[in-house]
Order: C-alpha cells, then sequence, then structure tokens
C-alpha cells in the first residue's frame, strides 16, 4: 500500500528521532503470527499492539495470519524460527487445552517457546435470546437437572474454551448439557437469538456487544468476582464457586530467544499497554490489560493445562 | 418520509468531498486486487486495518466496504479473461464468460459484467436500504437443518449446471465434498483422511484448489494445444468492445433475474452469494430456448450470476448493518473496525448513529457508479492484454496466481498443493470430467455435514424436525423435483442410444 | 470378451471407484456412529461410498455406450507449468519473491517450444521485478522480497 508505506516511513522517522537502546534489537522486520483468520480478537488486538509497536521500535511489525492445519502450522513455525525475536506468536486462553488433548502435536506448550507477556484478558460469558425463558444461572442449571442432555448450549470445536467450561459448569452443577459446534461466534448466535439453541457459550469480546445492544441477556460471565465492563451479570462463581476462568492473549518466540531481547519486547507492551488509548480499545471488546513478566505467563499455562486437565479427564473429552 | 430524509442525509454524508476520495480509494484498491488471482479483499483489508484506527469511522468503513464490493467486480475481470476464479462466485462467471473471451468477445463479456453487476449493486443498494427489517426476519428463520436444505439444493443445481455426463458430474461433485471433509472434525476433534500430516488438520483451501483445477490445468492444456506455434494467441481476433443491441436485449432478463436471486439468497450469511450465482446460472439455462449454447459462450450466462453476486455483495451488508454479525470474513474485519472505534455492531448503529449507517449505504451506490466509470474504459486495457502471445502472457498469469496463493498465509505449502490440483485438474481434461461441480462441491461440502449434524443435535436426533420446517420442505422438494426432471428424460435418451446401438 | 466401448469414461470411473475405495481405507480407524449420533466417519464414508458406486457406474456404462478415447499426455508443459510453481514454493520463504519469480518465469517459459535463452533470462528478470515493485512495495504484502 502506498498509503501504508508512507505512514509507515513517516513514523519509522519519528521513532528514530527518539532515543534508542544500545541493542540490535530489532534488526528488521518483525512478524506477529495469529492463528487465526483475520477479524478475530487475536488478530485484531495483534494489529492494535503491531500499529504501536512500529512506531516504537522504528522497524514495521506486521501480523500474519496462517490458519492452515488449523494453527497448529503457524505455531511451528515460529517455535522453530530463528531465536533472534523476530518472529512472534499469539498464544489464546484456547492454547493450554490444545496441548492436552492434542499431546502429539509437533510443539510441546511448555518447553518449546519462550514467553514474553500477556497482553489482555477477557471473560467467557454464558448468554441467552432476550425472550428466553431461562432467567438465570441457577434456573439453567434446575432446567437441566429436569432434563439431562437436552439443554443445549453454542461452542466451538471439542476441546475449545467454550466447550470446557461449558462441561466445567455441568461438572460443578451435577447436570448434563450438550454442546453443539459452530465455525465462529456469528453462526452460533443467529441460532440462540432464534431460540433453536439455548445458551450461547463465548467470548466476551463477542457477547458482551450483544448484550448491550439488548440482542442477547447475559446470564453469566466466568471472571473470578464482577467484570467492570460487564456490569449487571453475576460472575458464575456465585453460583458455582470453583468456576472461574479467565481467557487470555499473550506473545512467544522462539526458545532459546536471548534475554535482554524478551525483556525489550516485555517492556515495549508494557508501555503500549498502559497507553491510553490501547485501554480504551481493548475495553471497547470488553478487554483488560494484563502484563506479566515472562515467568507468569509460563505460570499461568501449566496452571491452566493442570485446570483443563481436570474437566477433560473427568468429561472423558478426547480429539478422537 | 423518513426514507427520503434519511438517504438524503446519507448522501450528504457520502457525497461529502473526504467521503468521495475514500469510496474512490476503497474502489480502485477493490479493483486492482479483485484483478490479481489469489489476493482477495481479506488480506487487503487486514492490512489496511491499522490505519483505519485513525480515520474518521465513516470513512474508514465506505472505503473498506469499497474494497469489498470492488474485488468483486475484479474478480470477474481474471475470470473471464484467463479462466481463474479468485473466490467461489466467479467459478460460474469463468464457464462462459471465458469462451466469450476465446470466441474474440472478451469486451461485450467484461461489459455485461459491469453493467449488469452495476444495474444489481443499484437495485440491492435500495433493499438495504427498504427492507432490511423483513429480510433479516428471513436470516433468522434460517437454522442448520434449513441451511443444510438449501445446499442440497445448490448441490443439484451443480448437476443441472453440468455441461456433459450427470454421473460424471455427480461423481465430481462427491470427490469435491470428500476433499473438503479433509482435516479435523469439528464434533469429535478427529483427523480424518490427513494420513499423519499435520498441515491437512485444517482441511484444504478453496485458492489453491480452484487456481490449480481450474488455472493451471487450463494453461497445460492451451500450451499443448499451441505447442510449435510460438506466436500463438489465446483468442481468436477481438470483434466489438462493448456488447451489440441484441446482447443487450439477450441480457436484460437475465440480469433482472439475477439481481432478484441474489438480493434475497445474498442476506444469509455463509455461502449464500455462490449459491445465488449458480442458481441464476441454471434458471437462464433451463428457461433459455437453446440450452446447448451455454458453456460455448452465452452471454446470459455471465450477465445473470454476475448480477447475482453483486446483488448478493450488497445485501450481504444486511446482517452486518442490522444484527452486527458477519456473513463473511471481509465483514468480520469490518466489525472489528467499527468495534476499536468505539462502535457496537448491532440494531443500534441505526439510530445512534444515523449519518454513518445511511452514508455507508448510500456511499454503496456511489461505489457502484464509481467502479462503472472506471471498469468500462479499463475494458479496452484488458482486452488488448489478450494480444499479447501466449508465451509472454502465461508466465505472468502462473507468477500471480503463485505469489497470490501464497499471500493468504504465507505458507509455500499452499503453493505445492496448487502445483498438485493442476496435475489432477490436467488428469480431469483427460478424463472428460468438468472441475466446477468438483469445486462447487468441495465448497458446500463441509458447511453440508457440519450443518446436518447440527440440526440432528438441535433436534435431539430427531430426522423428522428437518423434514417438517416448511423452508425445508420446499428447498428440498425442489431438489427432488429438479433431480426428477433431469433423471428422467436422461433414462429415456439412454435407453434410445441403447436401442441406436 | 468383454469390450472397452468409451476408454475415457472407464478410465473416469476407475479413477473415482480408486479414490473412493483409497478414502474407505484411509478412514478404516475411524468411527462411523448412528444416523442420529454420528460419529466422524459418517458421512465421509457415506459419500466414498458414493463415490465407488458412482465410478463403478460410469466404468460399467463405458462398456456399453460408445464414447471417446484415451487421449496422450503433454507430458513436458505438465511438469514444467507444474514444477516452475513447486520452484516457486520451494525458493519464496528462503531466497525472497524476486528469485523464486525468476526461477517460476524460467522454467515455465520452457514449456513452449522455440523458447530462448536470450528472450527468456530479461523476461523473468522484467517479471520478477515487476512481481516485487507491485506486491512487495505498491501493496506492501507482508512478505520477504530479497534472500538477505
Amino acid at each position: 500500500m502506498l498509503i501504508k508505506s508512507t505512514l509507515a516511513a513517516l513514523l519509522a522517522g519519528a521513532a528514530l528521532a527518539a532515543p534508542s537502546f544500545a541493542q540490535d534489537w530489532p534488526k528488521r522486520q518483525v512478524t506477529i503470527t495469529a492463528v487465526t483468520g483475520p477479524g478475530g480478537s487475536p488478530d485484531t488486538v495483534g494489529r492494535l499492539i503491531a500499529s504501536k509497536l512500529t512506531e516504537r521500535i522504528g522497524k514495521p511489525v506486521v501480523v500474519e495470519n496462517n490458519t492452515s492445519g488449523a494453527g497448529v502450522t503457524g505455531t511451528l513455525a515460529v517455535s522453530r524460527s530463528t531465536p533472534d525475536g523476530h518472529n512472534i506468536v499469539i498464544l489464546t486462553g484456547g492454547t493450554p487445552s490444545q496441548q492436552l488433548l492434542r499431546p502429539d502435536q509437533p510443539y510441546d506448550l511448555r518447553k518449546d517457546f519462550a514467553t514474553v507477556t500477556t497482553l489482555c484478558a477477557y471473560p467467557m460469558v454464558l448468554a441467552v435470546a432476550p425472550n428466553s425463558s431461562i432467567k438465570s444461572l441457577p434456573d439453567l442449571i434446575a432446567r437441566a437437572k429436569a432434563a439431562p442432555g437436552k439443554v443445549t448450549y453454542t461452542m466451538n470445536a471439542v476441546g475449545s474454551l467454550h466447550h470446557l467450561l461449558g462441561e466445567w459448569v455441568g461438572i460443578e452443577a451435577g447436570v448434563e448439557m450438550t454442546g453443539v459446534p459452530y465455525r465462529g461466534a456469528p453462526p452460533a448466535f443467529m441460532d440462540v437469538s432464534s431460540g433453536r439453541v439455548d445458551v450461547m457459550i463465548d467470548t466476551g469480546t463477542f457477547v458482551l456487544p450483544q448484550i448491550e445492544q439488548k440482542q442477547l441477556r447475559g446470564l453469566a460471565q466466568s471472571a473470578p468476582g464482577a467484570y467492570a465492563l460487564a456490569p449487571g451479570i453475576p460472575a458464575v462463581a456465585e453460583t458455582l464457586p470453583n468456576v472461574t476462568i479467565m481467557s487470555w492473549l499473550g506473545f512467544a518466540m522462539a526458545k532459546n530467544t536471548p534475554r535482554p531481547v524478551v525483556d525489550r519486547l516485555n517492556a515495549e507492551i508494557r508501555a503500549i499497554l498502559d497507553m491510553d488509548d490501547v485501554k480504551q480499545k481493548l475495553a471497547q471488546m470488553g478487554n483488560v490489560p494484563m502484563p506479566s513478566t515472562p515467568e507468569e505467563m509460563q505460570a499461568r499455562i501449566e496452571r491452566e493445562m493442570a485446570q483443563w486437565k481436570r474437566v477433560i479427564d473427568a468429561k472423558g473429552i478426547k480429539a478422537e | 418520509m423518513d426514507l427520503v430524509a434519511n438517504l438524503a442525509l446519507g448522501a450528504s454524508v457520502a457525497l461529502s468531498g473526504e467521503n468521495l476520495l475514500y469510496c474512490l480509494i476503497g474502489s480502485l484498491l477493490g479493483t486492482l486486487i479483485g484483478v490479481l488471482p489469489g489476493v482477495g479483499p481479506v488480506a487487503t483489508i487486514a492490512m489496511l486495518l491499522p490505519i483505519t484506527f485513525t480515520l474518521q469511522p465513516t470513512g474508514a468503513l465506505i472505503m473498506l466496504a469499497g474494497i469489498y464490493y470492488g474485488a468483486q467486480y475484479g474478480g470477474s475481470t481474471t475470470a473471464i479473461l484467463v479462466n481463474l476464479p479468485g473466490e467461489a462466485s466467479s467459478i460460474v462467471t469463468c464457464l462462459d464468460g471465458h469462451a466469450m473471451a476465446r470466441q474474440g468477445r472478451a469486451g461485450p463479456a467484461l461489459a455485461i459484467a459491469a453493467i449488469g453487476s452495476f444495474f444489481a449493486g443499484c437495485v440491492a443498494t435500495l433493499v438495504v436500504a427498504v427492507v432490511s427489517a423483513p429480510l433479516v426476519s428471513l436470516a433468522r428463520a434460517f437454522g442448520p437443518a434449513e441451511y443444510f436444505a438449501l445446499m442440497t439444493l445448490g448441490l443439484v443445481l451443480t448437476v443441472v449446471l453440468a455441461r456433459g455426463s450427470p454421473l460424471k458430474a455427480v461423481a465430481m461433485i462427491l470427490l469435491g465434498v470428500l476433499l473438503s471433509l479433509v482435516g479435523t472434525d469439528i464434533h469429535t476433534g478427529a483427523e480424518r483422511l490427513t494420513f499423519g500430516v499435520k498441515w491437512l488438520a485444517g482441511g484444504f483451501d478453496f485458492v489453491p484448489l480452484a487456481m490449480g483445477v481450474f488455472g493451471l490445468s487450463e494453461i497445460i492444456s492451451n500450451l499443448e494445444k499451441g505447442e510449435g506455434k510460438p506466436q500463438e494467441k489465446l483468442a481468436d481476433k477481438v470483434h466489438g468492445l462493448m456488447p451489440t443491441f441484441a446482447d443487450l436485449k439477450d441480457s436484460a432478463p437475465a440480469i433482472l433475474r439475477g439481481t432478484a436471486l441474489g438480493a434475497v439468497l445474498g442476506v444469509l450469511p455463509g455461502a449464500s452469494s455462490m449459491i445465488a450465482s449458480f442458481a441464476s446460472y441454471t434458471l437462464e439455462k433451463k428457461i433459455a430456448k437453446d440450452p446447448s449454447r451455454f458453456g460455448k459462450g452465452a452471454i446470459e450466462g455471465v450477465a445473470g450470476p454476475e448480477s447475482a453476486n453483486n446483488a448478493g455483495a450488497q445485501t450481504s451488508f444486511i446482517p452486518m448493518l442490522t444484527l452486527g454479525i458477519p456473513s463473511n470474513s471481509v465483514m468480520a474485519l469490518m466489525i472489528g473496525a467499527m468495534t476499536i472505534q468505539g462502535i457496537v455492531p448491532g440494531p443500534m448503529v441505526m439510530e445512534k448513529q444515523p449519518s454513518l449507517f445511511w452514508g455507508v449505504i448510500v456511499s454503496m451506490w456511489v461505489g457502484n457508479a464509481m467502479l462503472v466509470i472506471i471498469n468500462l474504459p479499463l475494458i479496452g486495457i484488458w482486452v488488448r492484454l489478450l494480444d499479447v502471445p501466449y508465451r509472454l502472457l502465461f508466465p505472468a498469469i502462473l507468477l500471480l496466481c503463485s505469489i497470490g496463493v501464497y499471500s493468504l498465509n504465507n505458507e509455500p505449502t499452499q503453493v505445492l498443493l496448487t502445483a498438485a490440483a493442476g496435475v489432477l485438474g490436467y488428469l480431469f481434461i483427460k478424463l472428460g470430467c468438468e472441475p466446477a461441480p468438483l469445486l462447487l462441491g468441495f465448497v458446500l461440502g463441509d458447511m453440508m455435514e457440519e450443518n446436518l449434524r447440527r440440526a440432528m443435535q438441535i433436534s435431539r436426533g430427531d430426522p423428522l424436525a428437518i423434514l417438517t420446517s416448511p423452508i425445508c420442505a420446499v428447498l428440498l422438494g425442489a431438489s427432488v423435483l429438479l433431480i426428477a426432471s433431469m433423471v428422467l428424460p436422461s433414462i429415456a435418451r439412454g435407453r434410445e442410444k441403447l436401442v441406436e446401438e | 470378451m468383454v469390450r472397452i466401448r468409451s476408454p475415457q469414461d472407464f478410465a473416469a470411473g476407475l479413477f473415482f471407484l480408486g479414490v473412493g475405495a483409497f478414502a474407505l481405507y484411509g478412514m478404516a480407524d475411524l468411527r462411523v456412529g448412528t444416523a442420529l449420533r454420528m460419529g466422524p466417519a459418517y458421512i465421509p464414508k457415506l459419500i466414498s461410498w458414493g463415490l465407488v458406486l458412482a465410478g463403478g457406474a460410469i466404468a460399467a456404462r463405458a462398456l456399453v455406450i460408445p464414447g471417446a478415447g484415451l487421449e496422450r499426455w503433454a507430458w513436458k508443459p505438465l511438469l514444467l507449468v507444474c514444477g516452475g510453481t513447486a520452484a516457486f514454493a520451494l525458493m519464496i520463504s528462503q531466497l525472497g519473491l524476486f528469485l523464486a519469480s525468476v526461477a517460476l518465469t524460467l522454467v515455465v517459459s520452457f514449456g513452449t517450444t522455440g523458447a530462448k535463452w536470450r528472450q527468456v533470462i530479461p523476461f523473468s528478470l522484467v517479471l520478477a521485478g515487476a512481481a516485487a515493485g507491485l506486491f512487495g512495495g505498491l501493496l506492501g504484502l507482508p512478505m520477504r522480497l530479497w534472500p538477505w
């Protein structure tokens, strides 16, 4: 793009004028791989961060979408790239459970990456059509108890966060519900809003704006307590105290990336996440900034794997 | 009247100097990327997204919308000139459009595509402005069972559309469906037919398959025919840049019917504007006095589907503008851009941001007008492209294809897959099998399976629930009738042939 | 002795039959399930059986109804066109767009008879330069242009 390159050149010029760190990163273009399609929240947040990062580090930062191999190809490519900090992959709150379901995937989430920082977090939300007869989460549980397996909820593929949350609620409440898989939130929304499926379980990024527009009614959200961006929607934990989960996005690079490079990028991201307009844009998407140290991100991944392992084992969930 | 006031408000927004400029940039850029095979609006809009963060939301949306429908225009150019469908809905345009180009009638084919698209765009924009609300309730009435029935009808239409043996067309559809099922099954997480190859876990993509099966095999076959003749050109001597009066007369009813089909089906998210384009083709072929002209350069076979496609492209904005639900990945990106601008997409946009809502709608009309103005003079240049000796033209086409496929994911395996699909396509030529049914089966196959299984889950395993919805009954009934209308005469013909033997 | 009256259709029938059988073999371990609770292999196996049947029918028909014969394959353009595309695929991510484009153009240009080095080399350089300018410069696609 002419416009884009002109703009990039201007911005790069501005960045060069600023004092630079005495380090040799970045040497060239930095690529951020999003393993979801354009328009998904990793993609959108990735592009937001990339545009700010370009201004700050004086080299172009581009987002590449690589959905091939259900996301494995792009993630694998970053894990095998030269560990010099020029290739970043966006991991999500759905990544840890994928590692559990697919132990044969060609990388190990815990061993093959240098985590950088988490970027932002958002709850999962349970919602129903505005005219649905289901009034609240306790009401939903009561109905599921009365008719085991008859209450349906929308989810992504088997083992997705949507699915695991649905099963987790089922385990804690002692009920059985049926997950109906969809490719993405929009078709799921259509079937919930017209009453064909009872409950929508999806990311706050998608569901909260729909609730605000009164196209859906929120039953509960999965944050540990009240969630500032979802006023009036009770936490799942108010009914089922164990069930809290915040999904997240985070940056990782190939393992053995030099620590100074990881720290530099971590510092840049922290600064970006602290900008008012970034905070505001994330809030528009129902996200809160969540910078972390590389160790905190690593610990989060291992903690979530342990947590999902309990759900997966209890329900016998597996990729056939 | 409200509508007039609203449209006036929209016009005042869309016709402001700044927004006209965004509209022009969008339409131009869209045409450019549409013409380049494989480079789609998704990649372009994704790259422009950070820039739109800094623009006025209305201007940003007008520009992105321009790229989207500009690309639809541009895509038909490549389909007609060099037989390369950049997306599913241009497959049908290839059939007769490219046949016309080879007869030296690329000019009329391109012109009728532009005129039909313009007319369809104008009508569909009006539809968006006036009857969005009732059409949205149609979209809501479509659940998994209804989508399954619609896609079944789509596949039946594909058989009708086939030129040669219906049996071979059925086999090609089945093969296409089978290819679409390769990869991870979302219902169980099982990897199907991947033979342990990891990058197949996400299944095959449409673009490499279409580029290989249509584009590469066509090039190989052309080289085969033209071997030893270095000055050979792709097309006969060009006669006439603009359609004749007879062409217009033949096309006008096709454009009208195509527009109607596209405007209605476009509202359904998913593969619907593509179903519209080949439903239109089948309709034209069915009611034509001489159906045998189709596939050999019938101008109605370009006019109808192109109008349907463009009408569908416009009305597919309805779910996005009224519900905040994207019909495809381009619109998902637009919604991302709106959200980040602080505009929550959905029913409240019309009330809270009337100038944005109506401005975008009027800009669609403006954009369509711009596209006709841009595209009609370009026809002269495109047609001259066919005057380039083929030995210089085809390496350029191949290069554009390869880069376009690579740009999808920056994944070299996709380009390798294109080469493999090229071999497959050449095999089909040698076996006398048409590739169009394969690709249509491929596009619809996995969606059909998912919707069928979803429908069974939602009805709690009651197959009758699928049949008893009135929409399903109508769609499946139409499929059965179409099959009967095709099978009965062909059985009779088969018998005759046997008797003659 | 059965006579094949339509060799082209007969070969097509065998091809579809073979693909269907191969797919069935590839899915041998997958669960089929029931119509009400379909497993991962339910629909694909159904489709594969459909392919086997359709292929069989096409081949059987070819024994009865006369039709086209088998054509020779033009191996040279096939290998060069697909080979050139494959060369592009293998070079693009390491060596960049420009060199990959040169390679593709050089290889495929020899798919025509009468191609001459002194015409083809400058042509491929021009084409590769234009491609680099268009995609790397004007459109700014995020791809490597040069080996360095």
